[in-house]
């Protein structure tokens, strides 16, 4: 149970939402914006987040649709985890949304949620960062179209009154061939040790990287580490200069044994596209 | 017809699956108050002060209670813990004050408003540590504690119990050892994660008398504890258990009860509910027991066991509560099913500053069968032999003696045939150890089980049976419906003596202490067999007052009429007789005369001829029955990362004779589950300051049914002379072999030991590393 009080507001458009965003602030009150609410109940009950009010965005028609349009096929942010695995146009996308959380609980997960919201693994994320896809944000101001690798900095920088309400993802990667890798402490349904997904198109090998370290990341230098033409016991070797952050060191795995994995799974995907 | 052996339908399957069965926490009603606790953020600390000023202004709050404020000791075997801390914190989590309020929300935000400071006082996060010599003392007044006398404590030492077991000649045995080995083990306390979390109400009538609804295992127990702990009149003591949802030791004893009682008398007697958090299910109710021990074992050139030598350290956290009776036990059983003539053990429960511990399924069988099952198979490696021959060659039978030199007789089940029997099952003979084309290694690992019920000597159940217009049954018996079945297994012990359909048996799911017959504990896997005499003796006592009625309408002795399949009739002359639904109310002759009245069958059963064991040496006759097995896993490691998949998991036990074959199935193949969860991923997570890290589901991971290997279960039928259509315990035992099994596999898989659970695949990376 939640045992404190805060206001609700379930605005049924994205101009109601960042005018009522606005207002509460105004007020000097601190609201919060979410969709499925997953992370909000368990924490709030916890004592690990507090607000004054929540503004519930599941009514936005905008944010709720899978479409295709002629620059690409759209994702709406409240599209829930489930939702976006039975959208078959990307594979990797479905693998990749499928190893979130368990079955019953990605039927509340949503895109937007999982990619803006505190826990710090943002897996969704992997394959728009491959992708380079298109974000949607909404603010005061209106939307706002930004590549998500601009506007993805250690997390995806919204300002304040801020929300994604979706992702838009060129139909020509459709067909890119992808490896996924996510390696786990013991359950499948748990946080990962660490996640890599990968896509190999005609500028090459592009991976992103979830759990290795404080942040997801997806690196130009490591990409272009990686396409070096080195032998990939040397690619390895030199890797750690190319990752943004540190290794991650926690209750689900040591550093230690985190980069050992790391380095093992790394070396086989060179080697599978390699083989490719 | 034939009701003993097939599998009937549990009774409240329906139900069940429908979402339709109450749980106490569906249990709502307008008047109820709400209770929360605060609960320390200490592991080991000196409450400085407790402000409650805050919390007493807020909306909807009827009290505040404080340690101050309740001035009891509880404990079952040994008063040690207050029910909210007084003074000092043991342990991270422990309840320091506690809010009712008119409703839930309200008392939760009234339990954040209190404010506690502590002064840290020195942490004790293991039993190595409790024991050195100038570690502080956790329970400083030990001496003052009331205790039972089977339990041992030694104040001025945090050893809240010592159990010693001397058998044979420890020195000669190991002298006459041409092998001998020697090891340390350990795993951390774990948690039973129930389903359906504790919870509690508790209300005072008007005359004093006290109304306890509990999730309890022991409703029994809880009546008694209460007259015990508040002087109250048992006489006007109800407790009552509605169906469980998954009990596994965690809900025996004394849980909430206690405290609920105190808020309910804090609020004038109003009924006041307590349900824990899954965060308080975890750590601030107790959980499994942890340990440290020392096994060193002396056997023959030709593997025949000669000595053992066993210290348990076991990890009982900050209060004894079952934890005494668990390194008791673990004395007990401490050799494993097998026959070794030289044993010396102590088995210490060591008080620490991590969460306390109770009862869980195994009851310090399954501790010490990790212990023992991975010392078999470092001896079968050093004696370099086959590990399963080993343990056929010492499997325990019949004429042997117990650590505690009880004579085993001719109910002792046949571990041998479940050995051959699990070893076909697993693929024994076929290799324990081959590296597949892809370079995975797929190895499997034994272990055998045994257990007896740890429980008092005059340990009791009693049965009810009455009867409905149709001739249908009524089977009313204290033991608690846990999920396990037991009403169901019930239900076919009396059809079966009737001779009629389940369908034509009735249970009574509740249990109620003051309707219900007595009944010691649904624990210690002893109902089936106590509850199931109690029932048989019930049904033989309603079939003699049928014929006593019938005899007279029939005219003809007594002894010559049978009770079968809904009638009473002369043996040899069936078509004479009477339809039993005629009878059992009363018979009535056609001119309206009414004879007999109703038959009401009372039965009972207490254990025969148990005694306690003698301090200084073990001796006694402990055990009811012991339960014997073998179990095996199989599992594919991936040796680059040391991941690790259980393919199967095989059990072979002599239940002596299976009553219901789907629900013996169902207990043996979740024990399984249990244990692989247990032994691969459990176990709490300290920090140096004793908090648990690992306190919540997110963090804390259970087998998921996706994790699930292949089940493989047989049984063999070596009759228990004394148990209903000769049937033992099954409920616990499917556990107990699995942690040494899964140990063992991953030990020869990587030809590197593995002593320490749990067995995450980062743990045997690192072993592997640090071993080259």
């Amino acid at each position: 149970m939640i045992s404190f009080d805060f206001e609700y507001y379930r605005p049924d458009s994205i101009k109601e939402a960042t005018d009522v965003y606005a207002q509460l602030h105004e007020e000097g009150k601190s609201p919060l914006y979410f969709s499925g609410g997953t992370e909000v109940i368990t924490m709030a009950r916890k004592g690990a987040l507090k607000f004054d009010a929540l503004i519930d965005l599941k009514n936005i028609e905008e944010m709720n649709v899978y479409r295709k349009d002629e620059d690409g096929i759209y994702f709406g942010a409240n599209m829930t985890l489930n939702e976006a695995a039975e959208m078959k146009d990307f594979p990797l996308i479905r693998e990749v949304v499928r190893t979130i959380g368990d079955h019953t609980i990605r039927n509340r997960i949503t895109l937007g949620g999982n990619i803006c919201g505190r826990l710090p693994y943002r897996e969704a994320l992997l394959p728009f960062l491959l992708y380079d896809a298109q974000v949607y944000i909404a603010g005061i101001n209106g939307i706002k179209a930004l590549s998500i690798n601009e506007a993805f900095n250690k997390r995806l920088v919204l300002s304040k009154g801020e929300f994604v309400i979706g992702f838009k993802v060129k139909e020509s990667f459709m067909d890119t061939k992808y490896l996924n890798i996510r390696k786990v402490k013991t359950s499948e349904i748990d946080y990962p040790l660490f996640h890599i997904a990968s896509i190999k198109d005609e500028e090459g090998i592009k991976i992103a990287v979830s759990g290795l370290c404080a942040y997801p990341f997806r690196s130009y230098e490591l990409d272009k580490h990686i396409n070096c033409n080195s032998e990939p016991d040397e690619i390895i070797n030199n890797v750690y200069q190319f990752i943004p952050g540190t290794i991650k060191e926690d209750n689900i795995a040591s550093a230690e044994y985190r980069k050992a994995l790391f380095e093992l799974n790394l070396e086989k995907i060179l080697e599978k596209w390699g083989e490719a | 017809m034939g009701s003993i052996g097939i599998s009937a339908v549990r009774k409240e399957a329906k139900d069940k699956v429908a979402g339709r069965l109450k749980y106490l926490n569906d249990y709502n009603s307008p008047d109820l108050l709400y209770g929360a606790l605060k609960t320390s953020t200490f592991a080991h600390g000196r409450i400085k002060s407790i402000d409650i000023s805050e919390a007493l202004k807020m909306p909807g709050v009827r009290a505040v209670l404080t340690g101050k404020d309740l001035p009891y000791r509880f404990g079952i075997y040994l008063g040690d813990k207050p029910p909210l801390a007084i003074e000092k914190v043991r342990y991270y989590g422990e309840p320091v004050a506690a809010v009712v309020a008119d409703s839930q929300r309200e008392a939760d935000e009234a339990v954040e408003a209190i404010k506690v400071e502590y002064e840290a006082l020195e942490v004790i996060n293991s039993p190595t540590e409790a024991l050195a010599d100038s570690a502080v003392l956790i329970h400083e007044n030990m001496d003052e504690y009331p205790h039972i006398d089977a339990i041992r404590p030694e104040p001025g030492s945090n050893i809240a119990n010592r159990t010693k077991i001397r058998k044979g000649n420890i020195k000669e045995g190991f002298e006459k050892s041409h092998v001998i080995v020697e090891e340390t083990f350990s795993f951390p306390p774990s948690d039973h994660v129930a389903m359906e979390t504790r919870a509690a109400v508790a209300e005072i009538l008007g005359d004093g008398r006290i109304v306890i609804h509990s999730t309890t295992q022991a409703p029994f127990v809880v009546k008694n504890l209460m007259g015990a702990y508040f002087g109250v009149d048992p006489g006007k003591v109800t407790v009552i258990a509605h169906a469980i949802g998954g009990g596994y030791g965690g809900k025996a004893g004394m849980q909430l009860e206690g405290l609920v009682y105190l808020l309910s008398k804090a609020v004038g007697g109003k009924k006041v509910k307590l349900v824990n958090t899954r965060e308080q299910d975890m750590i601030t109710s107790p959980g499994h027991i942890g340990l440290e021990a020392k096994a060193r074992i002396g056997a023959s050139k030709e593997g025949e066991l000669m000595a053992a030598e066993l210290l348990f350290m076991f990890d009982s956290g900050a209060y004894a509560d079952y934890a005494v009776n668990i390194s008791r036990a673990a004395a007990i059983g401490c050799t494993g099913p097998y026959r070794v003539p030289n044993v010396w053990c102590d088995s210490l429960c060591v008080y620490t500053n991590h969460p306390f511990a109770t009862a869980y399924r195994g009851f310090g069988h399954i501790e010490l069968a990790f212990v023992i099952e991975r010392t078999m198979d470092i001896l079968a490696d050093k004696l370099n032999m086959d590990s399963m021959e080993l343990r056929m060659k010492n499997a325990i039978c019949k004429g042997d003696t117990t650590p505690t030199q009880s004579l085993l007789d001719s109910n002792t089940g046949d571990l041998k045939a479940c050995i051959k029997r699990t070893a076909e099952m697993i693929g024994w003979q076929e290799g324990s150890r081959v590296v597949t084309e892809d370079g995975k290694i797929r190895a499997k690992g034994f272990g055998c089980l045994w257990k007896a019920p740890a429980m008092p000597t005059n340990t009791d159940a009693g049965a009810i049976i009455t009867f409905n217009e149709d001739g249908s049954i009524n089977v009313h018996c204290g033991v608690v419906e846990i999920g396990q079945g037991i009403k169901t297994g019930f239900a076919q012990i009396a059809a079966e003596k009737f001779g009629i359909d389940v369908e034509q048996v009735h249970v009574i799911m509740d249990v109620n202490t003051s309707i219900s017959p007595h009944d010691w504990a649904t624990a210690a896997s002893r109902g089936l067999m106590m509850g199931g005499r109690a029932i048989l003796s019930a049904c033989e006592d309603a079939i003699s007052q049928i014929k006593h009625t019938a005899s007279q309408v029939l005219r003809c002795p007594e002894e010559d009429l049978h009770v079968w399949g809904g009638r009473v009739f002369i043996k040899e002359e069936e078509h004479i007789g009477l339809l039993v639904k005629d009878v059992a109310l009363g018979y009535v002759y056609p001119d309206g005369n009414a004879i007999g009245g109703q038959v009401i069958g009372r039965g009972k059963y207490i254990s025969r001829r148990l005694t306690g064991i003698d301090p200084d040496t073990g001796k006694g006759n402990p055990a009811l029955e012991w339960t014997l097995g073998a179990q095996a896993v199989e599992l594919e490691l991936d040796p680059t990362d040391c991941s690790y998949r259980i393919i199967k998991a095989a059990c072979t036990m002599d239940v002596g004779k299976l009553i219901n074959p789907a629900m013996a199935r169902g207990q043996i193949a979740g024990g399984m589950a249990m244990a692989l969860s247990f032994a691969r991923q459990e176990g709490f997570e300290f920090n140096d300051r004793g908090h648990v890290i690992n306190r919540d589901l997110r963090s804390y991971k259970t087998l998921r049914i996706g994790d699930a290997p292949e089940y493989l279960v047989d049984y063999v039928e070596t009759p228990q002379g004394d148990g209903p259509y000769g049937a033992r315990g099954l409920g616990e035992q499917g556990v107990i072999g699995i942690p040494g099994a899964l140990a063992n596999a991953l030990s020869r898989a990587l030809g590197v030991p593995f002593n320490h659970l749990p067995l995450t695949p980062e743990s045997l990376w690192k072993k592997r590393r640090d071993n080259r």
